[in-house]
């Protein structure tokens, strides 16, 4: 079974591809948000590497993180499905962190924007739950309690040095190892929101000229 | 040759399979009901609509064509200008499915798609003319000399004529968007109810002004001493006439000048029934008479048969563009 996957819900974006548990290579680049210029030679690199076979299998790590990012490897995800007759996988990029595997237990926060904040908990390979969003004390507080309690606390935010915290990121190869036995996602392929769209209105009278 | 073409520059998810200039399929998915709500189009949730309608449209056109994406032999996608967001999914996907085919990508400037969509179909092709390209977003005289080759005459220095509509169809609590609701309520009202001006019909240049319309329109509002709603055919019918007015007198002395005997008319405001009349009227008034080409009714608002159709002119030339070009919301058109 032929499987690629992509990750692209923070400036590291990855693609990796296996046979089966057969590794055939990863190809990694940096892209804060020109993700949709700079994935495409890793791309063609592996499709080229596969010759006239086609893909089985497509994850896409669906962040929470860059929507740009992720819906970019959204978009490549569901037209290579297509074009290949594949299925298609979207997991929580959680799930390709570095501090775990497929059987351990561990945090992910971040910075939600709009002075909000997330944390994720994951067991066992898979997000226990939903992504809590919460404001700053109250995440904080949470982190504390976590790390007191010698648990594993990681995020894929750069921008946030806090004590304990693993800095960290996920990564293509880690969403094709830890989901090979998950089913396909039936419906549409939807990035991970952690908010509805965020919409200003009008603050004095209805027409502006 | 067959083309497949993706536009999602804005609020709608279109996708166009063309064989040569002919249309095989055009499919749209317009997201103006999620907007409503908003009064115009919001880019966030604009960029989340596409991303759940792409696959869909994109099955939908390739059933009504007939066809599978084996058959096409070009991939295109509008590149720009528009929402940044709403634009990455439609040319990410058409760049991804022209790698997965191992076929050509060709990145088509959205403007251009409406220019030349009055050509499409046309047994003369693409021809030199004065083109008025009139939507929500833009108003532009060009001269276009040839394909490829656009001198930019003039432009609205302020509001573009669609934006001047919606915002007076909020004025006059229409729903958005405003265009069609005007032009609907126009037909029931009196043109000269009201004596809007027409803004720099006097002056020797190109450009166009449509905010002091709009304040004008405002001003009469506020001023009414009957009901406003006894008073809105007449103020759309008034409006409407002085929108028009400067389009079709600017439009006919650029060509006049230029010594060009073809007007081609295109972008979302083309749709106006009132404005459509009038050009074909004025122009054969003209001296000397001049033809008027105007986009059919599908294909003035966005769509992506005339994205399609500017790239296969494009496919033709061998203008092939990288999968590395990005998408660009300020993209321009014109030279000058």
């Amino acid at each position: 079974m032929l499987t690629l996957a992509l990750e692209t819900s923070t400036p590291h974006g990855s693609l990796s591809l296996f046979d089966d548990d057969h590794f055939l290579g990863e190809h990694a680049f940096e892209a804060e948000r020109g993700h949709n210029s700079k994935i495409y030679a890793p791309l063609r690199t592996l499709l080229e590497a596969i010759g006239d076979r086609k893909l089985d299998r497509l994850v896409v790590g669906t962040g929470p993180g860059s929507y740009t990012g992720v819906r970019i490897a959204i978009a490549i995800a569901e037209a290579l499905a297509l074009s290949h007759h594949a299925e298609r996988l979207g997991v929580c990029s959680f799930i390709g962190a570095g501090v775990g595997d497929a059987h351990s237990r561990y945090w992910i926060v971040g910075d939600a924007r709009r002075q909000s904040w997330y944390r994720g908990l994951i067991v066992d390979g898979r997000l226990s739950g939903k992504i809590l969003t919460e404001d700053r004390r109250q995440w904080e507080a949470a982190i504390q309690e976590a790390l007191k309690s010698g648990e594993v606390v990681s995020t894929f935010d750069q921008r946030i040095p806090y004590p304990g915290v693993i800095q960290d990121r996920p990564t293509a190869t880690r969403l094709i190892e830890r989901t090979k036995p998950w089913t396909a996602t039936e419906g549409p392929l939807e990035p991970c929101y952690l908010a509805a769209p965020y919409i200003t209105t009008p603050k004095r009278k209805p027409v502006t000229l | 040759m067959k083309t497949l073409a993706i536009e999602t520059s804005c609020d709608e998810t279109a996708v166009a399979i063309l064989e040569d200039d002919r249309v095989l399929a055009s499919e749209i998915a317009s997201q103006i009901d999620l907007h409503r709500a908003y009064g115009g189009v919001v880019p966030e949730v604009a960029s989340r609509n596409h991303l759940v309608k792409m696959r869909p449209v994109l099955l939908k056109a390739l059933a009504a064509a007939n066809t599978d994406l084996t058959e096409i032999d070009t991939f295109a996608a509008t590149a720009g200008p528009g929402l940044a967001g709403a634009l990455l999914i439609g040319n990410t996907t058409a760049k991804a499915l022209a790698l997965a085919h191992h076929k050509p990508f060709i990145a088509v400037n959205h403007l251009e798609g409406h220019l030349l969509s009055p050509f499409m179909g046309h047994p003369d092709g693409i021809r030199p003319c004065v083109a008025l390209v009139v939507s929500g977003g833009h108003t532009l005289l060009i001269h276009l000399r040839a394909f490829g080759d656009y001198h930019l005459c003039g432009k609205t220095r302020d509001d573009a004529a669609g934006e001047a509509f919606d915002k007076v169809a909020k004025m006059l609590g229409l729903p958005y968007p405003g265009g069609p609701e005007i032009d609907r309520l126009a037909k029931e009202g009196n043109p000269d109810a009201y004596d809007f001006p027409r803004s720099m019909l006097k002056r020797p240049d190109h450009d166009f002004s449509f905010s002091g319309l709009k304040t004008a329109v405002l001003y009469t509002i506020d001023g009414l001493d009957i009901a406003l709603a006894e008073a809105r055919a007449d103020l759309c019918a008034s409006f409407q006439e002085a929108v028009i007015d400067v389009l079709t007198r600017k439009t006919i002395r650029l060509a006049q000048s230029l010594g060009e005997r073809c007007l081609a008319i295109s972008g979302g405001v083309s749709c106006n029934n009132r404005l459509r009349q009038a050009f074909v009227d004025r122009a054969a008034a003209a001296s000397p008479p001049l033809e008027v080409l105007i986009a059919p009714p599908a294909l003035t608002t966005d769509n992506a048969a005339m994205i399609a159709y500017v790239a296969w002119q494009k496919a033709q030339r061998g203008q092939h563009s990288p999968l590395e070009s990005d998408v660009d919301p300020n993209l321009r058109l014109a030279t000058g």
